[in-house]
């Protein structure tokens, strides 16, 4: 048989259309969830999204603050998908993504294109939606696969962890990020913008169910040789990482970069979303496909 | 695609036999500078040592520098308050 290959020429401008589907699940969030929709109602007013509530039966009533949310938000805008019991994260995404109704990419006849995305994030207000519109920003400007937020980079960070939690936090990150290399600074992190194939693909790949899971699919996501790009607070106060300290010392502080550490061959860049936020460019392709 | 473990034998494979190819060459060189021998029959050990003093330093510079976002802590907190009013008086809350 022969390959055909036929190249179209486009009488009429193409449109693309957006979509953004939030993935939340909640177990006991009737405090939170209220906060989580109206600041992703404040800072989202101009994107076209949808919130899908993947509530694992919460005794504290979530499900009727949910109810009352969608009273006033709209059943368009806001998702009510329940499930019977505590049945874990990663399920829940798995749950969530089959209800998200953006479509995957296709041409229709009026020359209108969808493309899909995914995002997820914590209900418990460790993930501000603030981020989101750099996020999408970050993504429409290099098209990545993926775009993760991280607590390691810039004014990234936590409030009210102890000690021990940072240190637990911080060498289970070295170990993974010694072990895996996945080219990503926060591999655990769970605030992530995904296209919507990529993140159907990587979930039915993937095996681990629980806090693990993140940290699976950004794993195989790097070595399948999707892109990633990385979004964190900007940072005002130089951070001292162990690269450029060991370059300082060698060379005198005139080469310590401002605003972390010097990686290798990566791109630093403000993106045109304006706010306070600088994010970082990781590209793989240019790291070797899969 | 090589799995992670693959990945990992095969850079361990060719220290390995690094390390090999200089102990059979100090058999037949002799070298005339004092410690050198010394230091790369034990190589591996110095090696795992390296790994571990680089592990530690990581951890505890990342745990120094993690941040303690107050800011953000602060800027939430009056923003709950805000979203509080206004859902209270949309009878959401």
């Amino acid at each position: 048989s022969t390959v055909l290959t036929v190249i179209y020429r486009n009488p009429l401008p193409i449109t693309v259309m957006t979509k953004y589907s939030i993935l939340l699940p909640t177990y006991n969030e009737s405090e939170n969830l209220p906060i989580v929709v109206w600041l992703l109602e404040k800072y989202l007013r101009d994107v076209e999204y949808e919130l899908i509530i993947i509530d694992d039966a919460s005794p504290d009533g979530t499900q009727d603050v949910a109810k009352a949310l969608q009273k006033e938000y709209g059943a368009s805008k806001i998702l009510l998908k329940p499930r019977a019991g505590k049945l874990g994260l990663g399920t829940a995404y798995i749950h969530g993504l089959q209800f998200a109704t953006g479509e995957v990419p296709s041409v229709n006849d009026e020359q209108l294109v969808f493309v899909s995305f995914v995002i997820l994030m914590d209900a418990d207000l460790s993930h501000h939606p603030k981020f989101i519109p750099t996020m999408i920003g970050l993504q429409q400007e290099y098209n990545y696969d993926i775009v993760t937020g991280t607590r390691y980079v810039g004014d990234g960070g936590v409030s009210g962890w102890d000690l021990r939690r940072k240190v637990i936090s911080k060498g289970a990150n070295y170990l993974a990020q010694f072990l895996l290399e996945p080219g990503v600074s926060d591999l655990t992190g769970s605030f992530r913008l995904y296209k919507k194939a990529v993140l159907a693909e990587l979930i039915s790949e993937c095996i681990s169910k629980g806090y693990v899971f993140q940290m699976e699919m950004m794993f195989r996501a790097s070595k399948k040789g999707y892109t990633v790009g990385e979004v964190a607070p900007s940072s005002r106060t130089p951070m001292i990482g162990l690269a450029s300290l060991l370059i300082w010392l060698l060379l005198g502080p005139h080469t310590a970069s401002e605003g972390g550490n010097p990686q290798r061959g990566l791109e630093r860049y403000r993106p045109r979303v304006p706010g306070h936020f600088h994010a970082r460019q990781i590209d793989r392709r240019t790291l070797g496909g899969p | 695609m090589a799995t992670q473990l693959v990945i990992y034998v095969k850079r361990v494979a060719i220290l390995t036999l690094l390390w090999i190819s200089c102990l059979l060459l100090l058999n037949v060189v002799d070298v005339p500078i004092t410690g050198i021998q010394h230091f790369i029959t034990y190589a591996p050990v110095y090696g795992v040592f390296l790994l571990g003093l680089h592990a530690a330093l990581s951890v505890l510079l990342g745990v120094a520098n993690f941040n303690d976002c107050s800011d953000a802590r602060k800027e939430l907190l009056e923003e709950i308050k805000e979203a509080r009013a206004d859902l209270t008086k949309r009878k959401v809350l």
